[in-house]
């Protein structure tokens, strides 16, 4: 019996020529982890083989030691989901509907708390057809809170919602993760969010995992050759910048910033470097600084692959 | 009810708070109401008189008078449910269609799968809803109407013997449609081929061809409105005499039919990806 | 909740059964005929009748019937030999030619009209045949469809207005 969550070893899936899932394999400890891969990398295809929706053609996946290829009521009674494109019944409540999918489970939260915790509570006994997007995106996470699930799989929580929605939710998640020991599977394609609630990241490309660990490990591994420029001309400093030597990549980020991407060489002495390059032209060099996103880490892969 | 109780209906509820709000529910109701109403203010007069010729037979007039009292029992008993049938014959198909074929591409399948669902109890649940949802507004819009505009001439007997074969014709039905459904994943595929099936297979009884056994499986109302109201104009007069064996040969065939249908509709939706 | 779909369904019930209420029915629409001579034969119509349904009748050639409309009960102590002078009547017309008008017959139920001639002894052909056109409908609006249907709207119109009061007292 082991610890983790979520464990995937070597699972294929495809759909007619398409391989959505092309040996995949994951393992998941308590945590809340964000999955992140380009349009059509095999993110949605994994959470469902995660809820059994669908068999994968070679491979074994597993939630909580549970084989997923046994969906019993059991299984599902510890996991709370929330698809890309759920369904809402349009002439339900949100209040109505909560309470119902709370009897589903062995052991649920009231349908008042839930609304109150994802802001919904004036909401309560509106039509669901009658909420904003960004509404019903709240009312999606609160269903799959609603079994106080150990486990919830989030795909795209934060879509359709606001500024204020969007960090509402995720100190929710953060929140809920804390006091509850819940763990998060968290898609997403706003990658800045993710790195404010979760501690794991796994990278999906064509199917396969192709890095998985610690956030800030992984940020730290993957951009240190990557550095914000401060100056006071943006622009004419891309154009220096463009021909030096030892400068991979090099776009504007801003009126007075540059990110550029640089060898592992050019990294020992770049302060010298960039003010050598600006002595004698009117840009006046501010400094310079290891930028590390998730962002720009998930752009290097995607490029490298 | 209890806590226990309450989640064992947990998902009859959901379902029918999805599926079934209650503008539909009462909707379905006046719709029913008003045709059996409608059929029984219109119901046929012939064959309802009598003749006492001079030095009549009081027991031969007796006789007669006590079967046009019969006649006019069955008559009004059959219109009550016979056109609420005919539009079960459309409504089923689309109510099956929309509330459940429509339902893979929509999403609502796989959120609900999602639950702690079985996939069985999820099919089981919508036949069952929707069979028990047909049934009681058909039986209580007739019942209604017999009611208000034939209140001397229900006979419970007779009634039963009508409205047990037409739950399980619509058992039958639901049946064939959940499977059409479950197979093709598609709403216009399902409501066609729903109506188209049960359509044609009406538009085709009264052909000679058709072996009666058959008629007595797919239509076991039309054997038993047969059995009981053998007369002109009754759907099931084609067959000819219709003995009780029949009627009950007929109901238990489409009973088993409809079983084996939902069983191999359940096996399917087990094994469909969502 | 339940409240709010208890009176929408009072009102939609109601509004059928009032609708219904208006429909036409025609309980009997009979071309019939019966020789005159046969001045002690009756024809007999079952009707299910409300209490006072719309009767028309249209002897040809100016000729005579009467009409008896009795119970089924009483209609089975005439059959079986009590002369109809002692039978129970609801309702009856001697010697008419043509009649448009309501029957009283003093409640609902199975009765049967009974169609008889005449006695034609003057009459010089031996065995004439007569012709009437009967027609038998039930009153409109029916009656007791729509008083239940009013009654349904009267209540629906009730909870209503009781959801409108405690709203405004939720308000304030």
């Amino acid at each position: 019996m082991s610890d983790y969550v979520i464990s995937v070893q070597d699972v294929t899936k495809s759909f007619g020529n398409v391989k959505a899932l092309d040996g995949l394999s994951l393992d998941m400890e308590p945590c809340i982890l964000g999955l992140i891969g380009p349009n059509g990398a095999g993110k949605t295809t994994l959470i469902r083989v995660l809820l059994g929706l669908i068999k994968p053609d070679s491979g074994s996946a597993s939630i909580f030691n549970s084989d997923t290829s046994n969906t019993s009521r059991d299984f599902l009674g510890r996991i709370g989901v929330l698809h890309e494109n759920p369904y809402f019944p349009p002439l339900m409540t949100p209040r109505q509907y909560l309470t119902d999918v709370g009897f589903l489970y062995p052991q649920r939260v009231s349908a008042d708390e839930l609304l109150a915790m994802v802001g919904l509570s004036d909401a309560a006994d509106r039509k669901i057809r009658n909420l904003s997007a960004g509404m019903k995106r709240r009312l999606g996470l609160a269903q799959a809170l609603a079994g106080k699930p150990k486990l919830v799989l989030l795909d795209e929580p934060t879509s359709n919602l606001d500024i204020t929605g969007r960090d509402q939710v995720l100190r929710l998640i953060v929140e809920i993760h804390q006091q509850g020991k819940v763990s998060f599977l968290i898609t997403s394609h706003i990658l800045s969010e993710l790195e404010r609630a979760c501690h794991q990241i796994a990278v999906i490309v064509n199917g396969k995992i192709v890095e998985q660990g610690s956030l800030d490990e992984l940020v730290e591994k993957h951009t240190q050759c990557r550095f914000r420029v401060i100056s006071s001309d943006s622009l004419k400093m891309e154009k220096i910048l463009k021909d030096e030597q030892g400068i991979i990549d090099v776009f504007v980020d801003g009126s007075k910033s540059v990110i550029i991407e640089v060898s592992p060489d050019y990294v020992e002495n770049i302060e010298s470097h960039l003010e050598e390059l600006v002595n004698g032209s009117d840009i006046k060099f501010y400094g310079v600084e290891n930028t590390g996103t998730l962002e720009d880490m998930f752009r290097r892969l995607i490029g490298h692959e | 009810m209890s806590e226990n109780q309450t989640r064992k209906f947990s998902t009859h509820r959901l379902e029918i708070n999805m599926s079934y709000p209650f503008p539909t529910i009462v909707g379905l109701l006046s719709l029913f109401i008003f045709v059996a109403s409608i059929s029984l203010l219109n119901l046929p007069d012939f064959d309802l008189d009598i003749y006492l010729p001079i030095g009549w037979e009081p027991i031969v007039v007796g006789e007669e008078l006590a079967r046009v009292i019969r006649t006019l029992t069955t008559r009004a008993a059959v219109a009550s449910i016979l056109n609420s049938f005919y539009i079960s014959l459309l409504l089923i198909p689309l109510l099956i269609a929309f509330n459940f074929a429509l339902s893979f591409s929509n999403g609502q399948i796989r959120t609900l799968v999602s639950y702690p669902i079985e996939k069985r109890d999820l099919l089981l649940v919508k036949s069952g809803v929707l069979f028990i949802l047909i049934v009681a507004t058909v039986t209580l819009g007739g019942v209604f109407g017999l009611v208000f505009f034939y209140p001397f001439t229900i006979d419970v007997v007779v009634l039963g013997q009508f409205l047990v074969p037409l739950w399980i014709t619509i058992f039958l039905m639901i049946a064939s449609c959940m499977f059409i459904a479950v197979l093709s994943r598609s709403a216009p595929v399902t409501a066609v081929g729903g109506i188209g099936v049960w359509f044609g297979i009406y538009v085709l009884l009264p052909l000679q061809s058709i072996p009666s056994f058959i008629v007595n499986i797919l239509y076991p109302i039309f054997s038993a409105m047969n059995y009981v109201n053998h007369e002109p104009g009754s759907p099931g007069y084609f067959l000819g005499t219709t003995s009780i064996n029949d009627v009950l040969l007929g109901c238990g065939a489409a009973l088993a039919l409809g079983a084996l249908l939902l069983y191999l509709s359940v096996l399917v939706f087990r094994r469909l990806e969502v | 909740m339940e409240r709010e779909h208890l009176w929408k369904s009072l009102f939609v019930l109601g509004i059928v059964l009032v609708m219904i209420s208006f429909s036409k029915g025609t309980l009997l629409s009979e071309r019939g005929g019966i020789l005159i001579y046969e001045n002690s034969a009756y024809r007999g119509y079952l009707l299910h009748c409300s209490e006072e349904p719309y009767l028309t009748l249209d002897v040809q050639q100016d000729k005579l019937v009467s009409l008896y409309v009795m119970t089924t009960e009483e209609s089975s102590r005439f059959i079986d030999g009590i002369p109809i002078e002692n039978v129970s009547i609801a309702f009856s017309l001697v010697n008419i030619s043509e009649y448009s008008g309501l029957m009283n017959l003093g409640g609902q139920g199975l009765y049967i009209l009974y169609v008889t001639t005449f006695n034609q002894s003057e009459s010089s052909i031996e065995y004439d045949y007569l012709t009437y056109e009967l027609m038998v409908s039930r009153e409109v609006p029916h009656f007791w469809a729509i008083t239940t249907g009013l009654i349904f709207l009267a209540l629906g119109s009730l909870l209503l207005y009781l959801r409108i009061l405690e709203s405004r007292r939720v308000k304030v």
